[in-house]
């Protein structure tokens, strides 16, 4: 083999080598770069084509991802934690059990005058957190129900197009556990909703606070906080947000 | 991250954690997304990834290889949805893609776009190590390790890859039938 048949043998190699893994310094290819042109110039076309491959992969991430990501991580730990409690509880309480029975007789009778009005409580953790956020109720976002359904889905709920204009969705601490709050649009005039997944209500519970009427109901897993501003949009509403849930656990 | 997660206590383990999440979730989702074809799939694979990753964070011997190790949980991620029921995928289409704000050059943006027409139409065992490449910032090696093929399959399938995608940028486009160079 001749001189000039060996160099189109190592350019041909070193072209191969540049193709499949450009970023190589082995030393025989920086070498062969120093003094052969040609291959220089190929580099060069491949490092461009690089360029362009990366922007043409380079797509959006969905705003939030990283939150929905830790949130999840969140809540698996609190499964644990509830676990561990249920296991201890499981070991240690068999001997309470026959004092909680007699506890439970009391409490009974207080649950019956407690669900014929008396507040449940949670409503009034939500009612807290909407004057907190009052500025949530001036944003108009205009999510997406992709977006909203990314909220949703570590909680084990989706929701479908007839819930309609959806404009703000956030994840919003409750009693502190993470709670998904969204807000809804109805003729110009903002619903407040939030999932409380650990909440389960078998009746409908009314809010009646100075400035925002509303109502606690459950569903077949947790509960919905809905209110407004506006009594008369709320019966609507409730239709509306209950018929467009669907429960995924 | 030096120290070995599993020894870690859970305070610090979920700092830990966030700051993986903070650097490896944009990457495994792209990655996702051009595996799925799939915008919603491929974030509901990286949630069951991490998912998954934080509850085996104990199994993690070695720190220096968190991304190598999602990558590979989230590709069996990914191989488990076969097993089950053979997913409908909505076209890439819907997916959101930057708006070349950068490329000023009209004639840049026509090529990334032809680019993206044709990562779409490459076969499945050319393109996962061409993103592990282009994306993971892997070797040929380390895509080897992460796939389950040798060093050598990779370079082929890389190779093969690129010369497929070159050829779309090399031809004036005028018969997109010579656009596919076979090897």
């Amino acid at each position: 083999m001749d001189s000039k048949s060996d160099m189109e043998s190592t350019c041909l190699e070193v072209r191969r080598e540049l193709m499949t893994q450009p970023k190589s310094r082995e030393s025989a290819i920086m070498q062969h770069l120093s003094s052969c042109n040609v291959c220089a110039d190929y580099l060069t076309a491949i490092k461009l084509f690089d360029n362009k491959l990366a922007a043409a992969l380079h797509v959006e991430v969905p705003e939030g991802l990283e939150s929905r990501i830790l949130l999840a991580q969140r809540m698996s730990l609190q499964d644990i934690d509830q676990g561990r409690t249920r296991r201890t509880s499981n070991r240690s309480n068999y001997s309470w059990m026959s004092l909680a029975a007699g506890i439970v007789l009391a409490i009974g009778l207080s649950i019956g005058l407690y669900k014929l009005g008396e507040s449940h409580g949670v409503e009034r953790d939500v009612l807290a957190h909407v004057y907190e956020d009052l500025y949530a109720l001036d944003r108009d976002d205009n999510i997406r129900l992709t977006s909203l359904n990314n909220l949703l889905k570590p909680h084990g709920i989706q929701a479908k197009e007839s819930i309609g204009y959806i404009r703000y969705a956030s994840n919003c601490p409750i009693d502190d556990k993470i709670a998904p709050h969204f807000i809804l649009d109805d003729k110009g005039k903002a619903i407040t909703v939030m999932y409380i997944p650990w909440e389960n209500v078998s009746n409908r519970i009314p809010i009646d606070d100075k400035r925002f009427k509303g109502i606690l109901v459950g569903s077949a897993q947790g509960s919905f906080v809905i209110l407004s501003e506006d009594q008369e949009v709320l019966a609507n509403m409730e239709h509306r947000v209950m018929s467009s849930v669907e429960i995924r656990i | 991250m030096t120290e070995r997660l599993g020894q870690l206590n859970v305070e610090t383990k979920t700092s830990q954690f966030e700051a993986i999440v903070k650097a490896y979730s944009r990457d495994l989702y792209r990655f996702g997304i051009w595996l799925t074809k799939d915008a919603q799939i491929a974030e509901d694979l990286v949630q069951e990834t991490f998912l998954r990753a934080w509850k085996a964070i104990d199994s993690l011997k070695d720190p220096n290889a968190v991304k190598s190790w999602l990558f590979t949980i989230y590709r069996r991620e990914n191989a488990r949805r076969f097993e089950k029921v053979r997913p409908e995928t909505t076209p890439i289409e819907d997916v959101n893609v930057d708006k070349f704000a950068q490329m000023e050059d009209d004639f840049a943006k026509t090529e990334v776009i032809a680019l993206r027409e044709s990562l779409k139409e490459l076969p499945a065992e050319y393109l996962e190590p061409l993103l592990l490449q282009v994306l993971g910032g892997y070797t040929c090696e380390e895509i080897g390790e992460i796939v389950g093929i040798k060093t050598g399959a990779v370079m082929t399938r890389v190779f093969r890859a690129r010369k497929r995608l070159r050829a779309i940028l090399e031809d004036d486009g005028s018969d997109k039938s010579k656009k596919v160079i076979e090897i």
